[in-house]
């Protein structure tokens, strides 16, 4: 019987023991008599070293952690809800030497046992044909995907990459839950959790000695990079994503970082000639091998799923050819279905002659008459899983309401085949930090596969979770649930063999890197425009405020007020009519502070967010962190201070500085690559446009005078500063124009602008299907007239108001060839980003 | 006999395609009953890949890639085909369907298992109480099963209006039953449903059927490929029953594919770039050469 003592004295005081909870169950860490399990023993003494309450702030070390470390499950399918926060314990699951072998052994054999299942679904089809399982489970399968049988060439594997969740049972015995085999989750988790653990909890791995799970990862790396393809010295691999939406994309960037791959969605592939491509800036480049992280059905609308829009036309065409390697293989799915497990011992038995070390959990399928029996029989002690549906949420027949049972019950007789009953155990409980100490809760462990080769490595740890919702036998990753590092015990430092890097050929050092994404190039210019976009909307209603929130409106004021309302109706922040109204008018007011002004500036936060967070991994932890902090922090603080002008101003601050720390990270720490190219792109341009749009706007308004005319664009160009150190007080057209026009050491001015977006136009790589012809592009020569048209104004001869709205045309013809100029940009780069649509011809017209 | 048969399919896009896959079920298949003499398919453009395999149920698969820029598309199959007929047993002479169900249900053989798999619903062919109820009426239990097939076939002829235009490929069964009309591959499909929904096998197969110049005599679905579907009758197989004009498959029928529905074997699908509206033009002839070899 289970009684954890208290061990963190801090929290002793006020927290009950709960005992009982879990009557039976096997605990992890004290034996039946209450004496500690001697692999324990490190870890306990290493806290109750520790002084009182540390734990409690090693916890919130290591949540603050995770959080800045961008560790979330689903980080961009609803921005408003926000990310589910990650929820780790920093008490791991300790697993001893002996008892590891075990579960490694059982880890290695099920891999092959599955590999061979797959293997022959997908080819000869000896065992159900044999009768080795039922045939439902394979002819009612949604993941038997029929286009996939004998497409796998010969040597390679179907499972790269797989999951087994280990249950323990009140014996004592490790019992396999589940299989995963599709593109199985939770080893980036497993990794961090680890990294996380070093550094908050160090004392606690100095304490006993803990398998390191880097070596896993470099064996993966060296998999990753064995699986060129035809001679290609240097292998090029890539993860395949859905993208932001998914629910594990962090996992999905973490680890692309971690094994040295792209990460990539369907639309930056494409399938030519049965080889797979990465669609860059600088053409077309093969692509070896795919860490695939979509489901199978939607990775190949050709053969598959015709309607996915994450997928690779012509993916499994490629997979049958040999020209590209996925893992795990299209189809490998299959095996995931709960029924499939209680058929394994039996072919493990007829295959290879072996017991199975690690037995499937018992369950049946309920196809026959004998098995619904059995099951109706003794209904309480199951529970209910969906045949076809692994990630269905299993049902504790035991918890429900008799109605409920009942309903069930009906339910399963329609079509008993799509149920399978699995029996219901209570699961090994583990110590857990609670707000009242440390306490047993129940644990999964799941523990993580590679083949490769000739050979089978299961990672020397693995993900424990405890669930949460009071359903051991569902614990899906983004449904919540505790984490928590695996501690497995060594007596020797066990390690991998990891082929050396003599075998490979020596890199060529590069200074460029001509394989920027399209789909990435894309949304890097719009992040840049969106940004700057951002920072000048907020300019725009700063200005506007300053002077609403001034005290008495003076004359001065008033018309200033009515200038920029003008100016940010132009940008789409308050209505037209709101901006035609009285500067003092109560409707002029409101619309400045009100709550659809601030959906303007959230509409640009979001559209900032969308064009960031498919290209999260091309920026540093740092630059994400400036990111996330404007893109959450200050949009936050923005739409609480909606209606009070004063609150208001102060958020629009915070605005400006966190887009200035975005350009400023932007700057230092991103190379000056293609990537970065891209970005300033859009900012240059964005500025470009947005300051002669304020020029235009300001100088040609029917009530201005020239001094309010000059101060408003010094102040929306943010150039007061610059002139007032040249030109003390006085305000002169020519001057002022000349400082925001065409000064090119004015970071702020149009000609600054024109210059770098020139420079950067020179500097990016051609399109993808030139034959290779060296004309300058449109939008070269386009921003080229722009820059001469800019430098051609006699500023000097500017004296009066009427002298600059005569520029007014000049100005506007400007502006239309930059975004002529950014069109012809986007037709060159990012026009074959699209991705194509399925047809299927009618028959019997 | 033998025939020729020429399907010609083309598309005139109302933009450019950039690059386009396709993937053809347009090579008719080895049969028993049915010996392929010839067969050809000429795509314009030409593909720049054009690779064939064999799928899981045993059909030739082309996959055609076209990464020049083209405003047109067309395929043509031309294939030289001999068909004979096969031996249809007396209606009443098979079996029960209760015992061809059992036997289903059972699948302790390697030929039960494998026709077991189109006993399942599959994603055109959804299994509902409704599509049951429809086909009780013909397939009670102590009917042999070709006598409740056919009584099957017929009445889908009879209740069910044929009408060319009027669905779209991925209309499902319950939608075709209420409305009660549909092309052949409806039609098909409502059978397999019907005959799946009772624990019997039913696939669909895909072909043509001969084509005659006068009216009176001419098919239904002759001027385009056709569906029908076959029937697993105990010890006597597969036998082919074509609701769309009530008849036994004989030799007058050219087998293409054979899969769980329409989607493991429609002859011309594919994804393309571009494309914008397009025109579509089908058609096929399907003429008994004489001895000579003429047409």
């Amino acid at each position: 019987m289970i009684s954890h003592r208290p061990l963190d004295p801090s929290a002793s005081a006020g927290g009950a023991v709960e005992t009982d909870l879990y009557p039976g169950a096997f605990d992890e860490m004290v034996t039946g008599d209450g004496t500690v399990r001697s692999h324990w023993r490190g870890v306990l003494a290493a806290i109750s070293a520790l002084p009182r309450g540390a734990m409690a702030e090693r916890s919130e070390r290591a949540r603050q952690q995770f959080a800045e470390n961008g560790v979330t499950y689903n980080i961009h399918a609803d921005p408003r809800a926000g990310d589910r926060p990650y929820r780790f314990d920093v008490m791991p699951l300790v697993i001893d030497a002996d008892e590891w072998a075990t579960i490694e052994a059982g880890v290695v054999q099920r891999a092959r046992l599955i590999e061979a299942i797959l293997a022959d679904a997908y080819g000869a089809q000896n065992l159900v044909c044999q009768g080795a399982y039922p045939s439902y489970l394979l002819h009612a399968n949604p993941e038997f995907l029929r286009p996939c049988r004998n497409a796998l060439p010969d040597g390679r594997r179907h499972m790269g990459l797989g999951v087994v969740d280990l249950i323990r049972t009140p014996d004592g015995r490790w019992q396999v839950l589940s299989d995963r085999t599709q593109a199985p989750a939770g080893i980036g988790f497993a990794l961090e959790n680890r990294r996380v653990l070093a550094r908050t909890f160090p004392e606690g791995l100095r304490s006993a000695s803990v398998r390191p799970l880097q070596p896993f990862f470099d064996l993966w790396t060296a998999v990753m990079g064995e699986q060129a393809q035809g001679g290609n010295i240097n292998p090029r691999g890539v993860v395949l994503s859905a993208g932001p939406t998914e629910d594990n994309y962090f996992e999905h960037i973490y680890l692309a970082r971690q094994l040295g791959l792209m990460l990539t969605e369907g639309a930056d592939l494409t399938s030519r000639g049965g080889k797979i491509y990465l669609k860059t800036l600088g053409g077309l480049q093969q692509v070896d091998v795919i860490l695939r992280r979509i489901d199978s059905n939607l990775s190949d609308p050709l053969e598959l799923d015709g309607d996915s829009a994450f997928g690779v036309s012509g993916l499994l065409d490629a997979v049958r050819s040999g020209g590209v390697h996925l893992i795990n293989m299209l189809g490998s799915g299959l095996v995931e279905t709960p029924a499939f497990g209680a058929y394994f011992p039996a072919i493990s038995k007829r295959l290879f002659d072996e017991e199975l070390i690690l037995p499937t959990l018992e369950r049946i399928w309920l196809g026959s008459a004998d098995a619904m029996a059995q099951m109706t029989k003794d209904f309480d002690s199951y529970v209910i899983r969906d045949t076809c549906a692994p990630r269905a949420t299993p049902q504790i027949v035991n918890h429900m309401t008799d109605k409920a049972k009942a309903e069930l019950l009906a339910r399963i007789a329609v079509d008993p085949r799509r149920y399978t009953a699995q029996v219901l155990v209570t699961p090994s409980v583990t110590p857990t930090w609670t707000p009242s100490g440390l306490q047993p809760r129940p644990v999964i462990l799941r523990t993580f596969v590679l083949s490769h080769g000739d050979g089978i490595a299961v990672l020397p740890g693995g993900l424990a979770r405890v669930p949460t919702d009071g359903n051991p036998f569902h614990a899906p990753l983004q449904k919540g649930g505790i984490a928590k590092d695996v501690w497995v015990l060594t007596s020797q430092r066990a390690s991998f063999t990891v082929p050396g890097p003599a075998a490979r050929p020596e890199l060529e050092i590069r200074r460029t890197s001509g394989e920027l994404p399209s789909r990435a190039a894309d949304n890097l210019y719009w992040l840049g425009r969106y940004a700057e976009r951002l920072d000048f909307s907020s300019r725009i209603l700063r200005t506007a405020l300053l002077r609403l929130v001034g005290g008495g409106l003076g004359a001065r004021d008033m018309l200033e007020l009515g200038v920029v309302a003008q100016v940010a109706s132009i940008n789409g922040l308050i209505e037209t009519q709101a901006a035609a109204a009285r500067p003092d008018s109560r409707m002029l007011a409101a619309a400045l502070t009100d709550d659809a002004v601030i959906g303007a500036l959230a509409g640009l936060f979001e559209k900032t967010a969308a064009t960031a967070t498919p290209v999260r991994d091309r920026f540093s932890a740092d630059m994400w962190g400036v990111l996330g902090h404007l893109l959450n922090d200050t949009r936050d603080r923005l739409v609480k201070a909606a209606g009070d002008p004063d609150r208001l101003l102060g958020a629009l601050g915070h605005v400006l500085r966190a887009v200035a720390a975005v350009a400023g990270m932007a700057s230092e720490n991103m190379t000056r690559g293609t990537g970065w190219r891209f970005f300033d792109l859009g900012r240059r341009v964005e500025r470009a446009v947005q300051t002669l749009m304020v020029v235009t706007e300001v100088s040609y308004h029917p009530a201005v005078s020239v001094e309010s005319a000059l101060t408003l664009i010094l102040e929306l160009c943010d150039s007061t500063i610059t002139y007032r150190t040249r030109y003390l007080s006085a305000l002169q057209p020519g001057p002022v124009l000349d400082l925001v026009l065409a000064d090119d050491t004015n970071p702020r001015a149009v000609g600054y602008q024109l210059v770098r977006i020139l420079r950067h136009l020179r500097q990016v790589p051609g399109t993808i299907d030139t034959g290779g012809s060296l004309e300058p592009s449109a939008d070269l020569m386009i921003a080229e007239q722009a820059l001469e048209m800019i430098e051609k104004i006699d500023y000097a001869s500017l004296q009066t108001l009427v002298d600059v709205t005569g520029l007014k045309p000049a100005l506007e013809n400007i502006a239309r060839e930059l975004q002529a100029a950014s069109d012809a940009l986007s037709r060159r780069h990012f026009s074959h980003v699209t991705t194509g649509h399925s047809y299927v011809l009618e028959v019997g017209e | 006999m033998i025939y020729r048969v020429t399907h010609l399919t083309s598309y005139a896009y109302g933009e450019p395609v950039d690059l386009a896959h396709h993937l053809l079920h347009l090579t008719p298949r080895h049969l028993p009953n049915q010996i392929v003499l010839m067969n050809k398919i000429i795509t314009a453009p030409p593909a720049a890949r054009n690779v064939t395999h064999q799928d899981h149920f045993g059909n030739e698969v082309t996959m055609l890639m076209m990464g020049e820029t083209h405003e047109d598309f067309s395929v043509q199959a031309r294939a030289e085909v001999d068909v004979s007929a096969p031996n249809v047993p007396r209606p009443s002479a098979t079996p029960k369907i209760a015992n061809v169900a059992s036997i289903l249900q059972k699948a302790d053989t390697p030929d039960a298992i494998e026709t077991s798999e189109f006993t399942y619903a599959s994603p055109f062919v959804g299994l509902d109480a409704d599509i049951r109820e429809y086909a009780a009426q013909s397939l009670s239990t102590d009917v042999p099963i070709l006598a409740g097939a056919l009584d099957l076939t017929r009445r889908i002829y009879q209740d069910f209006a044929y009408t060319p235009g009027t669905t779209a490929i991925s209309t499902p069964v319950a939608d075709v039953l209420k409305a009660r009309n549909g092309v052949c591959q409806d039609f098909a499909h409502v059978a397999i449903a019907g005959l799946r929904a009772h624990g019997l096998a039913a696939r669909y197969v895909s072909g043509y059927i001969r084509t005659y110049s006068s009216d009176s005599s001419a098919f239904r679905g002759a001027d385009a490929s056709h569906a029908w579907f076959d029937v697993w009758c105990g010890e006597y197989g597969w036998i082919g029953l074509d609701p769309t004009n009530d008849l036994i498959v004989r030799d007058e029928h050219i087998v293409l594919a054979i899969g769980r529905d329409f989607g493991d074997v429609s002859p011309v699908s594919g994804v393309i770039l571009g494309g914008g509206r397009q025109h579509l033009t089908v058609a096929v002839t399907v003429t008994p050469l004489d001895e000579a070899g003429q047409a």
